[in-house]
């Protein structure tokens, strides 16, 4: 366990030195800029925009730091061969992408907390006022960022950085769209085709179980039953696809 | 207790001498040596390259074995397999065929990798982290009980000079500091065999001849040490025992003092006479001082001609003062094997060993 936190905090800390936490400070010139430019247009709903806006925003560029970062970690130590110092190590390869993970994990983390608390501030300052709902909207984007980044650790233990950036973006996209595959399915005429959607849908991480903008706009309330279940969900497809991620990784041979 | 190989009662009094190879019964009854530390059977690594999946074989029929508390050189060109080797050693990558021991675990076993140290060749190291940050994360990848991970982190630091370039990040650092980093890393977990890719390479001759001190003064606490490098002439004052790897075989191992001097089996011959004597057939002049009556001869071929020459030399008044083999260099004797190898069969290696008849050995000898 030592060495899996050891990996894991020098993992944020070259993070931090490689400047990722700049995304947060691009996400306060958006946000602000935003606000700036479309409350005006908003016809008094500028709280529901700047909202939209920032949980979107917050979506977005949590999403673009596992791009640029995740889709990068493992196969830049294969490249820069430090992966071979670290393996020579009493250290085995599920502990080496348990480390990442959690690395990964941590820079999202404190990323999100920023970026949340610059959005309610934005709300405070604009006196739209600020509750409970957005924290909650938060940790359903962080439970996003981790399904996401555990699919990342699965796609860089097989494939090039390029590669999983487009096979990232694609489940990004398609993950979104998940709810709406079956009903997809339904409307197919060959009876082939939509047993293969509906196991693309299974296969599929279901992101849109981690969208909740629209409750947080409208103070619905969110039930402790959807939070668990969300959590799970998370928690069971993260697992998922770390254990196929290390059941790759034990496999390749660095040369 | 375990000895700590870095502290200075190691360093300044090596208290743990090895002695010579002891056999002992193992579990299944076979008699086997106690100290050795790795030993490698019929290796063999296979890769599939380009876009037809070409086999090409890298490594053939590699045996090999390293006793404790020497220190042993793998020798041979760019690409002859001594990277792969060394990456199967370490169980980074798995043999094709073959098997293998390190500490007596199988190859790549985690309790083994506890008791290793490894520095690449190039300092594969995180370059935001400063050289605190980087022995702090290899610390925590060594296993190390929290209470000792500080201490030895210090004693790394003072052994390997590293107090002056703590807070530097390791992007900045000069490529001898980088070695000294990582071999710092390597010796953090006060392993029993270190495994060492070109140590001197662009190392400065003051830096050279530093790590090459602490080497030698691990070596003597008892620490077994594994290297690769191209600086022969460093590979020629540090090794005990090397081995010379040609497109992926071994095709000689043994002492190094074995292999310098075996060569045409010729040897230097020092005496006094109270006149000059010219240098008899099969004789060559080395120095002479007439003054003071000193002379040196080089005598090829001695194991027959060096008993007649010496009745004659006596004959005519002569007082010996010293034989000693004729050495080569082990630059020498490494382009001599390299040259003169090609013609030989595949396994058909050479293994010398202070047991072995060395008339035998001679009778092969490729050099």
């Amino acid at each position: 366990m030592t060495a899996v936190m050891s990996l894991a905090r020098h993992t944020f800390t070259d993070a931090l030195r490689e400047r990722a936490f700049l995304v947060v400070g691009v996400f306060l010139v958006v946000m602000l800029l935003a606000s700036r430019l479309l409350n005006p247009l908003a016809l008094g709903e500028g709280r529901r925009v700047t909202i939209d806006l920032g949980l979107g925003a917050i979506a977005l560029f949590g999403f673009l730091l596992i791009l640029l970062l995740g889709t990068r970690m493992v196969q830049k130590e294969i490249e820069s061969k430090t992966i071979l110092m670290i393996l020579a190590k009493p250290i085995r390869r599920e502990e080496y992408l348990a480390g990442k993970f959690l690395g990964l994990v941590s820079v999202l983390t404190v990323s999100l907390i920023g970026m949340l608390a610059l959005l309610a501030g934005l709300l405070l300052l604009s006196g739209y006022g600020f509750n409970s709902s957005l924290i909650i909207a938060g940790y359903f984007a962080w439970l996003e960022f981790v399904v996401l980044a555990a699919v990342t650790m699965l796609l860089t233990a097989f494939t090039s950085p390029v590669l999983s950036t487009f096979f990232l973006l694609g489940i990004f996209i398609a993950g979104h769209l998940a709810g709406s595959l079956v009903e997809f399915a339904k409307l197919l005429p060959q009876a082939g085709l939509d047993q293969l959607v509906k196991g693309i849908f299974i296969l599929l991480p279901r992101l849109d179980l981690f969208s909740y903008t629209l409750e947080v706009i409208h103070g619905s309330a969110v039930t402790g039953m959807q939070i668990v279940w969300a959590s799970l969900y998370a928690l069971a497809y993260s697992l998922g696809a770390l254990m196929f991620a290390i059941l790759i990784f034990r496999t390749r041979e660095f040369s | 207790m375990p000895i700590d190989r870095l502290s200075t009662n190691a360093l300044g009094n090596p208290g743990v001498k090895v002695g010579p190879a002891q056999l002992v019964f193992a579990e299944d009854g076979i008699m086997k040596q106690a100290d050795q530390v790795l030993e490698l059977s019929g290796i063999a690594k296979t890769f599939t390259v380009g876009f037809k999946r070409r086999r090409s074989e890298v490594l053939s029929n590699v045996n090999l074995s390293i006793n404790r508390g020497e220190i042993f050189a793998l020798l041979g060109p760019n690409g002859a397999g001594k990277s792969t080797l060394l990456k199967i050693m370490l169980g980074l990558i798995k043999p094709s065929r073959g098997s293998g021991s390190l500490l007596g675990k199988p190859l790549g076993d985690l309790s083994a990798r506890r008791s290793i140290g490894y520095q690449p060749e190039q300092p594969y190291l995180y370059p935001t982290l400063t050289a605190a940050e980087t022995l702090d994360l290899l610390a925590g990848l060594s296993s190390l009980p929290a209470g000792e991970k500080r201490n030895r982190i210090d004693l790394v630091i003072e052994r390997c000079s590293l107090a002056a370039q703590l807070k530097t990040p390791v992007k900045k650092l000069s490529r001898g500091w980088l070695q000294r980093l990582t071999l710092g890393g390597a010796l953090l977990a006060n392993p029993e065999i270190l495994f060492l890719d070109e140590p001197l390479g662009g190392l400065d001759p003051e830096a050279r001849h530093g790590i090459k001190d602490l080497l030698r003064h691990l070596r003597d606490a008892g620490t077994t040490i594994f290297f690769n490098s191209h600086v022969l002439p460093d590979v020629e004052t540090l090794a005990d025992r090397v081995a010379l790897l040609k497109e992926g075989r071994i095709i000689i191992e043994g002492p190094l003092e074995d292999l310098l001097t075996r060569g045409e089996g010729s040897v230097a011959l020092e005496f006094t006479a109270a006149k000059p004597i010219a240098p008899l057939p099969g004789c060559t002049l080395i120095w002479e001082r007439p003054r003071s009556g000193q002379f040196c001869w080089s005598i090829g071929e001695a194991r027959n001609r060096l008993a007649p020459i010496l009745t004659d030399l006596i004959a005519d008044g002569a007082r010996i003062v010293s034989i000693t083999p004729e050495r080569i260099s082990l630059e020498s004797f490494f382009v001599q094997c390299m040259t003169d190898e090609g013609g030989r069969r595949e396994g058909d290696s050479i293994k010398l060993s202070n047991e072995m008849d060395r008339d035998s050995a001679q009778s092969r000898t490729v050099a």
